[in-house]
C-alpha cells in the first residue's frame, strides 16, 4: 500500500515545466547552430570588402556594399551558368522521375519472366561502377562531350530511385490492379492512369532529392564540360573558390602579383555566389511539402 | 493489332531519342574529323598555305583582358600577323584555367580527342614522362632537326642555355618546350630578386626606431612594436606572420646560413646540402623559440591559408612577413595603409655570414608539347619556332614599342603603363602575355630590372641593388636546378619524401616551437638518417651533377 502511494522521482512527468524549458533551449542552441552560418554568409555578403577579407564579422555586418552583388549580376557568365543550371534541373528531375517509374513498374508485375535476374543485374552497378576514365571514354564515345546531355543522360538512372519507387509500388493494393485490368485497362493505362495518380508523394520525394542533388552538382561539369558556356552554377562558384585558393608560395613575382589581386576581390564574392546559389533551393523546398500527401488512395478501393 | 501499333511506336520512339543524341555526336564527330581531314593538309588561300593547327590549353584567368575580345588589342594584331606570315591557323580550345587540371588528366589518360599542341604544364614530369612512353607525345629533338629553321636551337642553346638542362629527360630526349625567362640589369648581369623579411617602414618611422640590421635587433623591434602599439588600435596584436617555420623556406632560416629546403641546392658549390647537417641549425630553433616565447611570432599563422594571412594584413597586424623585396600588392590591401621595408639578411651568429634567398634570374617553367595526333608535325614546330623569335617574345613581354613601352637612353625598356588591369582594358595598351600568356602561347621574356627599379620605391630599389651580387644564396626553387630523375631514382625519392617530409617538417615546427627539446638532437638527427635523407641528399647531387653535365 505504502509503495503504491510512494511517487518514483525519477519518472518524467507529463507537463513538467523544467523539462520544457530545458527541451526549448536544446531547440534553440540547434536552430542557432543550423541558422548562423547561413545568416553569417549572408552579412558577409553585404558587409564592407575589407572587413570581409579582416573576418571583422560576426554578429551584424560592418559597412553595406553591395558591390559583389553587381559584380554578379553584371557578369553575364553567371546568367548563363543561372540558366544551364535551370535546364539541368528540370530536365534531370523530369528524366529521373520519368526512368524510376518506368524501371519500378515491371518489377512490381506479377508474372514477370527472371525477375531475379533482372533484379541482379539492376543491383550490382548500384555498388560497383567503372571508375572516371571509363565512364569518360563512355561518354565521349556517345559524342556526349562538351554537350548538355553530357550532364543530364549519364545520372538520369538512378538503381537507388528505382528501388524506391519499387517500394511504394508494391504497397499498392492487388485489388487495385486486378480491379482496373478486369476494366480492360493495358499496362501503359495501369500505369499512367492508376499507379501514377496515388504515387504523388514518392514521385515528390524522387523529385525533390533529383533537384537538389542536381542543382548542387558540379563534378561532371568539371569533367566532361570545358565549354564554360555550359557551365552549372556550382561549377562557377567552384571556380571562384579554386581561384582564390592558388598556393602563392609556387608562383613567381610577376604571377604573384596577379594571384593576389584575384584573389582579394573574391574573399567577398564567394559569399554573394553562395547566396545567389542557395537562396532558390531554400524558397522552393517548402513547397514540396504539400505534395506529401498521405491516403491519396484512401475511398478508392472499398475493402 | 493494337499491340502491334502500341509496340511500334514504342519503338520509334526509342529510335528518335537515340538518333537525336547520335546526331549531336556525329556532328560533333564530322566536325572534328572535317577539321583533320581538311585542315592539317591544307586550305589553300590564294598561294600561301595555310595549316590550321589544333590547340588546347588553359584560359587566361584576367578578369578584364579576355581572349574573346582579341580582336580589339593592337597586339593581338601583331602576333596574327606573325601567324599569318608562317601559314598558320589556330584553333585554340581554351578550357577555364580552374578547370583545366581535370579537362587535361582525364583527356591525356583517354589518349581521345587529342589536340595538335597541348599545354601540359598542370602535369607533373612523371605523368608527362610516361605519356611521352606510350607514344601519347612526341620526341621534340628530332622534329627540331628536320624541320625548325633554326630559332628554337638559337633560344635553347644561346640565349636561355640552362632550359635544356631542366626539360631534358633521362633518356636524351625532349618532350615538351618550356616558357623562357631571363632578367638582366644593365643589358647583361644576371639580376635575381630576393625573398627576404620585410618590415613596416611607417611603424619603425612613427615610433622612432632605427631599421634593425642584426637578428637580435630584429627580435627587440618586433617587441617594441607590440609594447608600443605601433597599429594604434589599443591591443598588443602586432604580429610576425612567419608560416612554414619547420620547412626552412623562409628568409630567417638562411640569416642562419641554412638552405631553402629539406634539401637546398648550393648553386655556386654545386653542392646538395640539408639544413639538418648545417652549423646554424640550432641556432635557429633557439632564434625561433625566442620569437614564439616573446609572442612576436604569431602562431596560428603557421601553416596558415592565403586567406588567413591576408585577414592578418588587411586588420593592419602585421609588422614583419617573408616575401618578395619589391613586391607592391600587399601595401594596397592594409587597412589604413602602410609600408614594408625589405631587410638585408641580418647576422644572426658569430661566424656565418647570413645568407640571401634568391628567386633566380632565369626561371623556366611550364610545359608545351606536341601529341601524336598531330597530322602535321612541321607546322608544329613552325608554331615553335615563331614562339622562339626575337620578335615575338618582344610582342609578348613587351608589347608594341610607343604604345606599350619606351627605351630609355641607357639602352633599357621602361612599361609605360603600370597600371591596374581593368584600366588597361579599357585603353587596350597590353602586353601579349597580358591577353595570351600561359594559355596556348609559351612566354618568352627578355626582362630587366630598370622597369621594376623604375616603379619601386627607392629604398626597395636600393635593397635589390645590394642583392644582386650578394653571396652566399639559396634559390627559392631547388627544383630548377635538378635534372629531371629517372624511373628508380624517381621511385626512391618519393618513397624517402613521403615520409620524411611529414617527419622533417613536424619535428621542426615542434622544436621551433619549443615543444620538442634540443637535448635529444642525436636522436632526431638518427631518425632522420633511418629515414633516408643522406639517400635523399645523395640522389640530389646525382641530379644535380647530370644538370650541370648537360650542355
Amino acid at each position: 500500500m505504502i509503495t503504491s502511494l510512494k511517487r518514483n522521482p525519477n519518472a518524467i512527468r507529463q507537463g513538467s515545466v523544467v523539462v520544457d524549458v530545458v527541451l526549448l533551449v536544446i531547440a534553440l542552441i540547434i536552430c542557432f547552430i543550423t541558422l548562423y552560418p547561413f545568416y553569417f554568409v549572408i552579412i558577409m555578403s553585404i558587409s564592407n570588402p575589407q572587413e570581409v577579407a579582416a573576418m571583422n564579422v560576426f554578429w551584424f555586418p560592418k559597412g553595406f556594399f553591395l558591390g559583389s552583388y553587381e559584380l554578379i549580376v553584371r557578369d553575364t557568365k553567371m546568367w548563363w551558368a543561372y540558366s544551364n543550371t535551370l535546364i539541368y534541373v528540370s530536365a534531370g528531375a523530369f528524366l529521373n522521375c520519368l526512368m524510376a517509374v518506368l524501371g519500378a513498374y515491371p518489377l512490381t508485375v506479377r508474372g514477370l519472366i527472371g525477375r531475379k535476374w533482372v533484379v541482379a543485374f539492376i543491383l550490382i552497378p548500384m555498388y560497383f561502377a567503372g571508375g572516371l576514365i571509363p565512364s569518360y571514354l563512355l561518354v565521349n564515345q556517345l559524342g556526349l562531350y562538351n554537350t548538355m546531355f553530357a550532364v543530364i543522360i549519364p545520372g538520369m538512372v538512378s538503381i537507388w530511385n528505382i528501388i524506391l519507387v519499387r517500394t511504394f509500388f508494391s504497397t499498392i493494393p492487388e485489388g487495385l490492379k486486378e480491379s482496373a485490368f478486369i476494366d480492360g485497362a493495358s499496362h501503359w493505362q495501369m500505369l499512367f492512369r492508376v499507379v501514377l495518380p496515388i504515387s504523388k508523394p514518392i514521385i515528390a520525394v524522387i523529385a525533390i532529392y533529383s533537384i537538389v542533388a542536381i542543382w548542387n552538382s558540379w563534378f561532371d561539369a568539371l569533367v566532361y564540360l570545358p565549354n564554360e558556356k555550359l557551365h552549372p552554377l556550382q561549377m562557377y562558384l567552384y571556380r571562384v573558390v579554386v581561384q582564390q585558393s592558388v598556393d602563392l608560395k609556387t608562383l613567381s613575382l610577376q604571377d604573384t602579383r596577379n594571384a593576389v589581386e584575384n584573389m582579394l576581390s573574391n574573399i567577398q564574392l564567394k559569399y554573394a555566389i553562395i547566396v545567389f546559389t542557395t537562396l532558390p533551393v531554400i524558397f522552393t523546398y517548402p513547397f514540396f511539402q504539400k505534395y506529401f500527401i498521405k491516403g491519396a488512395l484512401l475511398g478508392s478501393l472499398k475493402e | 493489332m493494337k499491340l502491334w501499333k502500341r509496340t511500334f511506336l514504342s519503338g520509334l520512339t526509342a529510335v528518335l531519342l537515340v538518333g537525336s543524341v547520335a546526331a549531336c555526336s556525329s556532328k560533333t564527330d564530322n566536325d572534328a574529323s572535317g577539321t583533320k581531314q581538311e585542315g592539317n593538309g591544307s586550305t589553300t588561300s590564294s598561294e600561301q598555305k595555310v595549316t590550321k593547327l589544333k590547340m588546347l590549353g588553359p584560359a587566361g584567368i584576367n578578369k578584364y583582358i579576355k581572349y574573346d575580345d582579341r580582336e580589339n588589342y593592337p597586339v593581338w594584331s601583331e602576333i596574327d600577323k606573325l601567324l599569318k606570315k608562317e601559314g598558320l591557323e589556330l584553333d585554340n580550345e581554351f578550357v577555364p584555367a580552374e578547370q583545366y587540371e581535370v579537362v587535361l588528366k582525364t583527356r591525356m589518360e583517354s589518349g581521345s580527342n587529342l589536340p595538335d599542341i597541348v599545354n601540359v604544364s598542370k602535369l607533373d614530369n612523371t605523368t608527362v614522362l610516361n605519356l611521352a612512353k606510350q607514344g601519347v607525345l612526341l620526341d621534340l629533338n628530332p622534329l627540331i632537326e628536320k624541320y625548325s629553321n633554326g630559332n628554337i636551337k638559337k633560344m635553347y642553346d644561346v640565349e636561355f642555355p640552362y632550359a635544356k638542362k631542366s626539360t631534358t629527360s633521362p633518356d636524351g630526349k625532349m618532350y615538351w618546350f618550356s616558357n623562357l625567362h631571363k632578367k638582366t640589369y644593365q643589358g647583361k648581369d644576371p639580376a635575381p630578386v630576393s625573398l627576404t623579411m620585410l618590415i613596416r617602414k611607417d611603424w619603425l618611422e612613427k615610433l622612432n626606431l632605427p631599421v634593425p640590421t642584426t637578428a637580435d635587433e630584429y627580435l627587440e623591434t618586433l617587441k617594441k612594436f607590440r609594447a608600443l602599439d605601433a597599429n594604434g588600435n589599443g591591443k598588443q596584436d602586432e604580429v610576425l606572420a612567419y608560416n612554414y617555420p619547420g620547412q626552412f623556406t623562409g628568409a630567417i632560416a638562411q640569416w642562419f646560413g641554412l638552405g631553402s629546403g629539406i634539401t637546398a641546392v648550393d648553386v655556386e658549390n654545386k653542392k646538395i646540402v640539408s639544413p639538418w647537417y648545417q652549423e646554424g641549425i640550432k641556432d635557429y630553433f633557439r632564434y625561433m623559440q625566442r620569437l614564439v616565447k616573446e609572442g612576436v611570432l604569431d602562431t596560428s599563422l603557421i601553416e596558415a591559408t592565403g586567406e588567413q594571412n591576408q585577414q592578418k594584413m588587411t586588420d593592419n597586424q602585421v609588422a614583419s612577413l617573408h616575401d618578395y623585396n619589391l613586391e607592391n600588392y600587399q601595401e594596397p590591401t592594409i587597412k589604413g595603409g602602410g609600408e614594408f621595408l625589405p631587410l638585408m639578411p641580418l647576422k644572426a651568429v658569430e661566424g656565418i655570414t647570413p645568407a640571401v634567398q634568391q628567386e633566380p634570374h632565369f626561371l623556366i617553367f611550364n610545359k608545351y608539347a606536341i601529341t601524336k595526333d598531330c597530322k602535321d608535325p612541321a607546322a608544329a614546330i613552325k608554331f615553335f619556332d615563331m614562339v622562339y623569335s626575337e620578335k615575338y617574345a618582344d610582342l609578348m613581354f613587351w608589347g608594341i614599342e610607343g604604345q606599350t613601352y619606351k627605351v630609355e637612353s641607357n639602352g633599357a625598356k621602361v612599361y609605360l603603363n603600370n597600371g591596374p588591369a581593368e584600366e588597361l582594358a579599357k585603353t587596350k595598351q597590353v602586353t601579349g602575355n597580358m591577353l595570351l600568356g600561359d594559355t596556348v602561347f609559351p612566354r618568352v621574356q627578355f626582362s630587366n630590372l630598370e622597369f621594376e627599379l623604375a616603379s619601386a620605391p627607392k629604398y626597395k630599389a636600393d635593397n635589390e641593388l645590394q642583392v644582386l651580387n650578394y653571396k652566399p644564396y639559396y634559390v627559392n626553387m631547388n627544383n630548377n636546378f635538378l635534372a629531371i630523375p629517372d624511373d628508380k631514382q624517381l621511385e626512391t625519392k618519393t618513397k624517402i619524401l613521403t615520409n620524411l617530409n611529414t617527419y622533417s617538417t613536424e619535428l621542426a615546427t615542434k622544436l621551433a616551437l619549443g615543444q620538442k627539446s634540443l637535448d635529444d638532437w642525436d636522436q632526431y638527427i638518427a631518425e632522420l638518417k633511418k629515414l633516408g635523407l643522406d639517400q635523399l641528399i645523395e640522389i640530389d647531387q646525382q641530379l644535380l651533377d647530370r644538370y650541370n653535365s648537360i650542355q
